[in-house]
């Protein structure tokens, strides 16, 4: 859902400032920022992608009967929360020792404004300053963060009650009201701002278009009946947009509600706030050495760390830091994983993840329009032997657009058989004096140069010509986004909690007029998935996920190839690290300790 | 001479505005538009190749290159150097953030690599086809043969990871604000750049003060009651020392490349890196500016080196 609302942050992007949208991307590598940038969950290239674990059941997605009962997901967690030991208002910080170093391993854009948009490195400062309504815990499940509780869905999808926490200070010392959460939505769908969400993530609020052509001041849809309660309508169901809008991190309506709102999501207040509900504020940004935050004394729970810096280095350089000790915690790639394991005192703690490594083929060439070539691609690619090679075996192969929770359970694997490759291509009268052209970004990924390896090899036996060729991530504008290419592979991540999020990339559409690159169209897989984007009771919605699913198994939106684990090392003196399911986003970084 | 000076500095500035050009269309030229390079392709929607021309309208990317180019110079010239496509902010700020680090790196690394140079080639001129020679001949072609950046991973993994005695990368430690601290930083990264440095001058030391020691004055010097030492010292060094002045100005462009390798190495925040991450964004102000400072750079080392030429070589004649 994060991904999702970054996702929809970023398509609202056209109204956006080029320097805001430059945030988004890795510049190395933005096809591969596409899915993260969109989560705002960017991986560092060292660690592949690091995205949501499983894609557990959706706290929003439960509901049933007439707005009572609180949307759950799975475990006792999802209910209770985020949680920690209860501090004093002013006393959070009184035991907070010690200074942590993490790894950022990129360059934040040094906008730390929730409202921004998507940049991996700015959401790992944002999400230690701020926080949401609802965060995704480290198995993937929405549970609530500043929500007092899950919230409550109407039976029609298409209205959401949150509850606010009693008693949360800024760290200032004002108290949070739902008239913050108020301001912060109404401000992410302001026409007048760079980011504007009117069109995107907020288009079936009630009461959007008055407020986006400014015939209202206000969103008809929002309201806060009292300090600690807030109200959604929307004009039709949407079960999937309580958990897009969930995870936008709140801001302090007293703090920065005056700032001009044309460019708001710059304004250099945010290079350095000071004011946040989170368990850390920014003390000093240091363009490209550090981000420094210090202990919130009037966070509600007792915070462990008195400082935390996060340093912009490079992989190589942090896996140094590792061993001096300079640093307590990084991402590492599969391939360095041996030797790290090797280091004195460090751990490394692995996460599956929905983050994945796949191959769009541009389907408005008819030769990829027969799904019996598509599959062909899929049975004469030894998948498994490249989840060993390319990644050393940490991670699974990949066979669904979907999250695991919403995959049928018997799927076609599509096993390694190039014999039945070769017959499906003959059925489908494949030419194979044709060339395939083949092209990634290899910087930075040699798990994405052996995977290309493994599929030239591999496919010139059944009778597909792969031709590679390696690009920069300036060749992608005018090629994969206008549907100028033949495959493209690239890293994304998954829709955390929110299946609905496939939507935008598996709709029907033409060249350059959305996020569907490889232009799949399968029209009954569209319509399932606007049903059970309707459908409120989870089951019943499960149901209809899974019967797309096999549709998506037959005729693959893209070459699915792989999803790698997430893989982090952490020092020995650092305790109280949960590794996220989301990149760039800590869960409960107030329980962390620095031993001495 | 004055006439001299005034004919090359006008070259020089000629040679710069045909830098600027052809700078200028290249970075233009290179594929990948850096605002359509901000949006993933997974993020379009029908309006964003709308949004994109909107946008490039307005940085005024849509305009004929040579307007384009007339305007940045005309900025230019008032110390405007545009803003950064990538995140909006002034490129002068951007650069002046960075030229610090590279600059500390890059002076200290150059005093380091003259002290070594000057020290060990004249030792090994004097001691010509003598064991010191030998051995030092034989480290400085060795430092020549192996890359910077490969004595700079060596040097992290003996000093940093295993004896633990020197920080591995940064200026600072997080969080320590002190002298002794930045100085501790300094030391690797300073002392592999100089030792790299000083591997080509400090060969051509020893060659200039071999011939110096062969030429015929310094029998006569010598026949005139000075000692050796006195010789070396008084007549020899200085006549070397203007013909390695020369080739000195001529190395500071290869000092500056050679700074930028060290500083991804040893994550040293300067314009190396800079360049680097704008460069993957084709972020055009901030790239031209800095393709600009490396010209005059360039430009203005070379000048010094030929005046300095032609100060010590009168056949090179001031015309």
């Amino acid at each position: 859902m994060k991904r999702q609302r970054k996702m929809l942050a970023m398509v609202a992007g056209i109204v956006a400032a080029a320097m805001v949208l430059s945030a988004c991307s890795d510049p190395s590598n933005p096809a591969d920022e596409t899915t993260s940038a969109a989560t705002g969950q960017t991986s560092s290239p060292a660690a592949g992608t690091t995205e949501a674990s499983s894609a557990a059941d959706t706290a929003a997605t439960s509901g049933g009967t007439a707005a009572t009962s609180a949307a759950t997901t799975g475990g006792a967690e999802a209910t209770e929360g985020t949680t920690g030991t209860p501090a004093e208002a002013g006393q959070a910080a009184a035991n907070a020792t010690g200074t942590l170093n993490l790894f950022m391993y990129q360059k934040p854009n040094g906008f730390f404004n929730p409202l921004h948009g998507a940049s991996g490195p700015d959401q790992e400062v944002i999400s230690l300053v701020y926080e949401p309504l609802l965060i995704a815990s480290p198995s993937g499940a929405l549970v609530p963060d500043l929500a007092d509780g899950t919230p409550t869905i109407s039976s029609d999808a298409k209205t959401f009650t949150f509850k606010i926490k009693k008693g949360v200070l800024w760290s200032d010392g004002q108290p949070l009201t739902s008239k913050d959460v108020l301001f912060t939505y109404t401000r992410a769908a302001d026409p007048n701002m760079d980011l504007s969400r009117a069109a995107t993530l907020f288009s079936t609020v009630e009461g959007i278009d008055d407020f986006a052509s400014g015939k209202a001041k206000t969103i008809s849809g929002f309201s806060t009946p009292d300090d600690q309660t807030f109200v959604i309508k929307l004009t039709e169901p949407n079960v999937g947009f309580l958990g897009q809008i969930g995870t936008i991190e709140i801001l302090p309506e007293h703090v920065v509600g005056k700032l001009p709102i044309k460019t708001f999501t710059q304004d250099p207040y945010f290079a350095k706030p000071t004011v946040g509900t989170g368990p850390f504020t920014v003390a000093e940004f240091k363009t490209d050495q550090y981000v420094h935050l210090t202990a919130n004394p009037n966070f509600r729970y007792q915070v462990g760390v008195k400082d935390v810096f996060l340093k912009i280095l490079t992989s190589d350089v942090a896996t140094q830091q590792l061993q001096t000790g300079e640093l307590d915690l990084t991402n590492i790639a599969p391939v360095d994983l041996d030797v790290v394991k090797g280091f004195d005192g460090v751990t490394v703690d692995t996460i599956d993840t929905a983050g994945f490594v796949r191959a769009a083929w541009n389907q408005s060439q008819k030769r990829f329009q027969d799904p019996k070539v598509l599959q062909a691609f899929l049975y004469g690619t030894d998948r498994k032997s490249i989840v060993e090679g390319a990644i050393k075996g940490q991670g699974i192969v990949r066979n669904s657009v979907f999250g695991p929770p919403w995959q049928a359970a018997d799927l076609n694997d599509y096993p390694y058989d190039p014999d039945k490759a070769k017959q499906l291509l003959t059925e489908a009268g494949w030419d194979s004096s044709q060339p395939v052209e083949l092209a990634w970004i290899s910087a930075g990924n040699p798990d994405r140069d052996a995977a290309a390896q493994v599929m030239q090899n591999q496919l010139k036996n059944v009778g597909i010509n792969i031709e590679l060729k390696q690009v920069q991530a300036s060749w992608i504008p005018d090629h994969v986004s206008v549907g100028k290419f033949d495959m493209f592979m690239y890293g994304g991540g998954d829709y955390t909690a929110e299946p609905a999020s496939v939507i935008p990339i598996t709709s029907c559409q033409e060249p350059g007029k959305g996020p569907n690159n490889g232009l799949y169209c399968n029209k009954e897989f569209s319509a399932l998935l606007t049903k059970a984007n309707q459908e409120n009771d989870l089951a019943a919605r499960t149901k209809l996920y899974q019967q797309a699913s096999k549709i998506e198994n037959e005729d693959p939106s893209q070459m699915w190839l792989y999803s790698p684990k997430s893989l982090w090392a952490v020092g020995k003196t650092f305790q109280g690290f949960q590794p996220q399911a989301l990149a760039n986003s800590w869960f409960e970084p107030w329980n962390w300790k620095k031993a001495s | 001479m004055g006439a001299y000076l005034l004919r090359r500095l006008a070259s020089t500035v000629l040679v710069f505005f045909l830098i600027t050009i052809v700078v200028f269309t290249l970075i233009h030229l290179a594929p990948g538009d850096p605002i359509a390079m901000q949006i993933p392709p997974d993020q379009y929607t029908s309006a964003t190749q709308d949004f994109i021309a909107a946008k490039r309208h307005e940085l005024g990317l849509d305009r004929a290159l040579p307007i384009q180019y007339l305007t940045w110079i005309g900025h230019a010239f008032t110390g405007d150097l545009g803003l950064s496509i990538v995140n909006g902010r002034p490129v002068s700020e951007i650069i002046g953030e960075r030229i610090v680090p590279t600059l500390e790196l890059m002076s200290l690394g150059m005093i380091l690599a003259i002290v070594i140079a000057l020290v060990f080639g004249t030792w090994a001129a004097v001691r010509k086809n003598r064991i010191v020679d030998y051995v030092i001949t034989f480290f400085s072609m060795l430092t020549i043969s192996t890359p910077g950046f490969f004595i700079g991973i060596m040097a992290i993994y003996l000093f940093s990871v295993k004896l633990k005695l020197l920080p591995s990368a940064g200026m600072s430690t997080t969080g320590v604000h002190t002298t002794a601290d930045a100085l501790k930083h300094l030391i690797l990264p300073v002392t592999i750049l100089g030792l790299t440095m000083s591997a080509g001058l400090l060969r051509f030391v020893r060659g200039a003060m071999i011939s110096e020691l062969t030429a015929d004055y310094q029998r006569t010097a010598l026949a005139k009651g000075l000692t050796r030492g006195g010789v070396v010292v008084k007549h020899v060094f200085r006549n070397a020392l203007i013909p390695i002045l020369t080739v000195i100005a001529y190395m500071i462009p290869q000092l500056l490349s050679g700074a930028v390798l060290i500083e991804s190495v040893f994550a040293w925040p300067g314009m190396g890196s800079m360049v680097v991450d704008e460069a993957a964004k084709n972020d055009f102000p901030v790239l031209i500016a800095f393709a600009m400072l490396t010209a005059i750079l360039v430009l203005l080392s070379n000048l010094v080196a030929d005046v300095l030429y032609t100060l010590v070589d009168p056949r090179v004649k001031l015309r």
